[in-house]
């Protein structure tokens, strides 16, 4: 966040990913048991990279889970198709027993 | 900007004001407090300032819901105030239209509304 | 020999100078490019003389080994004064082929020139021709680069403007604003239309918004979605929101598509979207001369 502040973004963009990557954070803390996060920038210093990993029990449908209304627990469901509406990329890759990384950016 | 957050009776209302860096403990125990002093205090609404907050994410928009579910339940109306013109974009994109809560420009505006009626 | 040939432009620049300019014009009004409609013969005149002086100094000063290099720091000067040039002609409304042959007119006179010097001389001759073109081809695309550049700017900027240009928001009365929006509403118009429409909700406490739709020519599924996500966020602001100008065929094709509006209200037209809004905020409108 600081780092698009400092870059001028506009409001609406810092605050958008800001809630994106709160989405999947939440997500790696609640279903995954915690996992790292790093941030970082492209080398034409035009995207802002967020990467999350977990080692949680992993998503079996990612399909399912990406849709609006999907909900493994008391969610409403729009955690993961919410982040990936509100990034300007969006990568996905989970397996059972694998965990889950999401890679997600944003235009700075 | 940043301070506790905090609940305040303002007229015949509970006012809580959520500080920009609120943690999910924090604002779930908010959750406990405010049902109690709505019971006790016996107020007509509950006004959620929420002008600090950058970022409102589901799980936050999900309390909001549940403040404004049982606030009802108590016979109080819950208004959310001051939400910023970024963060409703936002939750309307997330598809959080947070229909339980009436909504005001203000604590003011709430307050004019709560006393109309 | 490279250097002799420098030396034989440097001299005829310098001998004919007058000379060379105005057959330049001679030549663009031959070749019909000299627009007359747009430039008066002094400013012409002016402009080539600018160039060539330019244009005389760097091959006096610019050349290494009898080579160019456009990008040098010596052709500075000369590459500015093609920008101005350019850009200015573009202003006018000079087309590309135009601005391309301008600058190739060039070629003529200096052709000439050297072939009177170098009769005797085929071999010098054909070298400082095969130099004149090379230089002046140069400048032609150094020339169509900027075009294109300053094309693309006045693009971009006649953009940005229709943007905030189809998107004003008006207040209309203490706390009542409306947007009138007119022509068609894709996801990047409607993104812009929501933000300046909620910062200004913001900046002036606007109790209620009344979205116009009378301007807008069809209203699908994707355009009825923007409207009800911009009700919804003007709502989460704490504002009413009111959309107008529903014109029977757009009820009718909503109703079709199976377009629910929910609790969002709709208004036929603006004129009584505003009666309700200035209810809303304690207004009456009364008629005081019958």
């Amino acid at each position: 966040m600081r780092e698009m502040k400092s870059r001028r973004a506009s409001a609406l963009r810092m605050t958008r990913f800001a809630t994106a990557v709160s989405e999947i954070a939440r997500n790696a803390v609640v279903h995954g048991g915690g996992g790292e996060i790093s941030v970082s920038i492209t080398a034409d210093e035009q995207y802002l990279v967020v990467r999350c990993q977990d080692h949680g029990p992993g998503i079996g449908n990612l399909e399912q889970a990406m849709q609006d209304g999907y909900t493994s627990r008391d969610g409403l469901g729009r955690g993961l198709g919410g982040a990936k509406r509100l990034s300007d990329t969006f990568d996905i890759r989970s397996a059972p027993g694998e965990g889950t990384v999401v890679t997600m950016s944003c235009r700075v | 900007m940043s301070g506790k957050s905090s609940i305040h009776l303002v007229e015949n209302a509970l006012l809580v004001s959520l500080h920009d860096d609120v943690t999910d403990t924090e604002i779930m125990d908010l959750q406990d407090t405010l049902s109690g002093r709505i019971a006790k205090e016996d107020v007509r609404g509950v006004v959620l300032d929420i002008s600090a907050l950058e970022i409102v994410d589901t799980f936050v928009g999900r309390v909001i819901a549940q403040i404004a579910g049982m606030s009802r339940l108590l016979a109080a109306e819950t208004y959310v105030v001051g939400m910023r013109p970024a963060v409703a974009v936002t939750l309307v994109e997330l598809g959080m239209y947070l229909p339980e809560t009436r909504t005001a420009l203000s604590l003011t505006h709430a307050l004019s509304q709560l006393r109309r009626g | 020999m490279p250097h002799s040939s420098t030396s034989n432009l440097v001299k005829i620049l310098e001998e004919d100078f007058t000379g060379i300019v105005e057959e330049w014009l001679g030549t663009q009004v031959e070749e019909g490019v000299k627009r007359s409609d747009l430039f008066s013969d002094a400013e012409s005149r002016a402009q080539n003389a600018e160039l060539l002086k330019n244009f005389a100094a760097v091959i006096r000063g610019g050349m290494v080994d009898g080579d160019f290099n456009l990008d040098d720091a010596a052709w500075e000067d000369l590459r500015a004064v093609l920008a101005d040039v350019t850009k200015e002609r573009v202003s006018r409304g000079v087309t590309p082929t135009e601005m391309a042959t301008f600058v190739l007119a060039l070629k003529s006179p200096l052709f000439s020139r050297l072939q009177d010097k170098l009769a005797d001389d085929p071999d010098a001759l054909i070298e400082d021709v095969m130099l004149v073109t090379r230089l002046v081809d140069a400048f032609a695309i150094h020339t169509n680069e900027i075009f294109i550049e300053e094309r693309e700017q006045i693009i971009e900027r006649q953009r940005e403007e229709m943007m905030e240009l189809s998107t004003p928001v008006v207040e209309l009365w203490d706390r009542v604003l409306t947007l009138p929006l007119i022509g068609t509403l894709d996801s990047a118009r409607a993104q812009e239309v929501m933000e300046n429409l909620l910062q200004t909700i913001l900046e002036r406490q606007a109790e209620v918004v009344i979205l116009d739709i009378t301007g807008v020519g069809t209203v699908d599924t994707q355009v009825a979605q923007h409207l009800l996500r911009a009700a919804a966020a003007v709502r989460l602001m704490g504002a009413d929101c009111i959309i107008s100008g529903i014109s029977p065929m757009i009820a009718q094709t909503m109703v079709q598509l199976g377009i629910d509006v929910g609790t969002v209200k709709t208004r036929s037209s603006i004129r009584t979207a505003l009666a309700d809004a200035l209810t809303a905020v304690g207004y009456r409108i009364e008629t005081v001369k019958d």
